[in-house]
């Protein structure tokens, strides 16, 4: 089929968005995969499983391919998963458009998934360890009994052939160079999958952290560019030390030595999640965590305001190492040729194409004194609590 | 590039791409123009005077929690509402801080910088909630960073582990801790190295009259490191400084081994000194069972690793600058692209030795 037919016939195109970047000397292609539908234990494994088991390469291109062009450009091959959605991440030297496209067709249509990349997968997810706080912030109790190449490569055709896919691309081309390659490449005529939409309830860790110390996290509702004066709380609450939480739980307590708060991605914006890790979790450490910051936000002044609009100014432009940002599940926003390829498809997945990181720094420049503390007392009181104990040593 | 040559291509009207200048005090100034982001980060090195022993094991580190916070402890708020910020570590090889923002916040970047070199102040009681702050650092430390402090017996003559232990952190004072910080800032150890999107001239001469001030001197009693490691776990690979072929070959070799099997993390802090380089959990011990050919497809795919790993690293200004602190007082000459141009010229011998190495920390 001609990319012209394709494009007429093409019921089922996924959107594709560009952020182009002049100078750089690399491309890079990101698409964001949403979940078909809220997962279920099986179902969530499954998912975890399936993005592991991308990294073994397509039908054309191998494992070592990938990694040839990781040498190149300093990008990685990554495939990362959250219970909601699922992002896939390449790079080529700048000028390789069409390599980029043939890649990215060859991941979202061509996946290998062999039985043997899928075992190693699953193998690497069950004995991975990280860090307490790592443990927090990404990993599920996820059983793996029932996970098999046939579920992982149903879950890869429904959520992979769906229009609710965005493929974003940064890097040096020309404006609409990126969608021409791409998105009569990625058409797909007749293969229309159903979307539920819905939150996934992936069994959150609970079992430990499998370090010394524990971690409390409050959690709040989804906020939106709507709501400039929540999003600006998130920084004055817990974003680098001049946060409340570094005050309230460090400086005035000696109570905890890391804490901060996290912008995290869903499929429909950002959800702020405030964490906090201490040895020796006491009872009710949601609890005390609250108070604290909630007498915290009482003391606020000009100053607080001036120094969230800081370092949200700076964590927007993607200069603030310790940014709340996050576009995916592989770290914090740091205003990288890749991060822009993330922030373009992260929002045009959460319905909102063509919103800039100008944009919503603008929307936080009007927001008053009153409207921050207001905004912050109605997060962490509406916020849910939960924690994973540490392990005495 | 030396004062002379700064001077030279003034001179000719051209900016010059970087600068490098010795103070009267024994302090380095380096300024490298680099990258388009509009940013800058500005790294303070204090090279350690001598190992740290087990008397004053985490003093270094507690020192370095109070000097971040600068003499007028008015650092962090000075930097975040201009988008800045400070953040510090303390290594063998020394302390480091690393000050990052946009660009024009450079001078504000320095200017918080000099708090840091201006003083130490901390009651006994100070010093004794923030010995609780770190032993709550040191619960966040994960099972392969564990493994990887362990396996520093490897080499026992660069002291014991500076994030420090509970034993000698109990013991800090506020006396203790000024002593170090003295030692600590000795001008003749300091480097000060800025990358960035920075005008060089400019940047060069701010950042020489906020160094140039620093008088400490240091005259720390001796705290002689054990002679011997007592013990090492997991499997580990003594090396030399990060700009031998050879560290770079086990890196690659490590990288490779973690590629190909699964819960197999790897740990390794850039340094110009001897170090170790570990692989740790679960699957190392597949390693025993491996063949020729798996060790074969481990190298073929570290070198692509390690390759993006150098070239993401040099291509990143806050590691550049780091890079660039932590290097220059034992290695004038290391350029961040050196890495990858060191590690293009890698042997089969080198690489042959590396898997060696692997292999003897397997068995």
């Amino acid at each position: 089929m001609t990319p012209l037919l394709a494009l007429l016939l093409a019921v089922d195109a996924p959107l594709v968005v560009e952020a182009p970047v002049s100078n750089s000397p690399v491309i890079v292609v990101q698409a964001f995969v949403p979940a078909p539908g809220a997962l279920d234990g099986d179902q969530a494994a499954a998912w975890f499983a399936l993005a592991e088991a991308l990294s073994d390469g397509t039908e054309e291109f191998s494992r070592d391919r990938f990694l040839g062009y990781a040498g190149q450009t300093g990008i990685a091959f990554e495939a990362r998963a959250t219970p909601e959605f699922m992002t896939v991440r390449l790079a080529v030297p700048s000028g390789g458009m069409d390599l980029a496209g043939h890649l990215t067709e060859s991941v979202l249509r061509r996946a290998a998934l062999r039985e043997r990349a899928l075992a190693e997968g699953i193998d690497r997810l069950r004995r991975r360890r990280a860090d307490p706080w790592s443990q927090a912030l990404h990993v599920y109790d996820l059983d793996f009994r029932r996970v098999n190449r046939e579920r992982v490569l149903l879950l890869y055709r429904q959520a992979f052939y769906s229009s609710k896919v965005v493929v974003a691309v940064s890097g040096a081309f020309q404006a609409g160079e990126a969608t021409v390659e791409l998105a009569a490449r990625l058409a797909t005529v007749g293969r229309q999958q159903p979307f539920r939409p819905g939150y996934a309830n992936a069994p959150r860790r609970t079992a430990g952290t499998g370090g010394e110390a524990g971690v409390v996290e409050l959690s709040a509702g989804r906020v939106t560019p709507e709501q400039p004066a929540r999003i600006l709380a998130v920084f004055a609450l817990g974003v680098g030390k001049t946060g409340a939480m570094h005050r309230a739980l460090r400086n005035n307590r000696g109570w905890s030595y890391r804490q901060e708060a996290l912008l995290w991605p869903t499929v429909g914006g950002w959800m702020p999640r405030f964490l906090a890790a201490r040895r020796e979790l006491p009872a009710e450490p949601g609890e005390i965590v609250k108070q604290a910051i909630l007498a915290d936000i009482e003391t606020w002044d000009a100053e607080t305001l001036a120094r969230a609009l800081g370092t949200a100014r700076a964590s927007l432009a993607g200069r603030f190492a310790l940014s709340p940002i996050w576009l995916d599940a592989g770290g914090p926003d740091q205003g990288s040729v890749a991060d822009a390829a993330a922030w373009a498809g992260f929002w045009a997945m959460a319905g909102r194409p063509g919103l800039s990181r100008t944009d919503v720094a603008s929307l936080l420049q009007e927001v008053s004194l009153e409207d921050l503390k207001t905004a912050a007392l109605g997060l962490i009181e509406e916020s849910v609590a939960r924690s994973i104990p540490g392990q005495a040593r | 590039v030396t004062a002379a040559a700064l001077a030279f291509a003034l001179l000719l009207g051209q900016e010059p791409a970087q600068a490098k200048e010795r103070l009267p005090n024994g302090a380095t100034v380096f300024v490298e123009r680099f990258g388009r982001t509009g940013t800058a980060t500005v790294a303070l090195h204090a090279r350690a005077s001598a190992p740290e022993g087990p008397m004053r094991q985490g003093w270094r580190h507690l020192v370095e929690h109070f000097a971040a916070r600068g003499a007028t402890r008015s650092v962090d708020a000075l930097l975040e509402a201009r988008g800045c910020l400070l953040t510090a570590e303390t290594t063998r090889d020394g302390m480091t801080f690393l000050v990052s923002g946009p660009a024009s916040e450079t001078p504000t970047m320095l200017r918080a910088v000099a708090d840091v070199l201006a003083g130490f102040q901390a009651t006994d009681d100070e010093v004794t909630n923030e010995a609780q702050i770190v032993l709550e650092e040191l619960a966040l430390t994960s099972s392969a960073v564990r493994e990887a402090r362990a396996a520093w017996a490897l080499v026992p003559e660069r002291g014991v582990e500076p994030a420090g232990v509970q034993e000698s952190l109990s013991r800090a004072t506020a006396n203790g801790l000024q002593a170090v910080y003295a030692d600590t800032f000795d001008p003749e150890r300091l480097v000060l190295a800025v990358s960035g999107e920075v005008d060089v001239p400019g940047t060069v001469e701010l950042a020489k009259a906020m160094l140039g001030r620093v008088a400490f001197e240091g005259a720390l009693e001796p705290d002689p490191p054990p002679l011997e490691g007592l013990a090492s776990s997991g499997t580990a690979v003594r090396v030399a400084s990060m700009s031998q072929r050879q560290t770079l070959a086990v890196l690659a070799v490590g990288f490779g081994v973690r590629e190909r099997l699964a819960g197999v993390e790897m740990v390794y802090t850039p340094s110009p000194g001897p170090a170790v380089v570990t692989l740790s959990g679960e699957g190392v011990s597949a390693l025993r069972g491996w063949s020729s050919n798996d060790w074969a497809l481990a190298r073929q795919a570290g070198r692509q690793i390690l390759t993006a790993y150098l070239r993401a690293l040099e291509g990143s200004v806050r590691e550049r600058a780091s890079l660039r602190a932590t290097f220059l007082p034992v290695e004038p000459a290391f350029e961040p692209e050196d890495l990858r141009r060191i590690a293009g010229r890698m042997t089969t011998e080198d690489l042959d030795a590396a898997e060696a190495s692997w292999r003897a920390g397997a068995q």
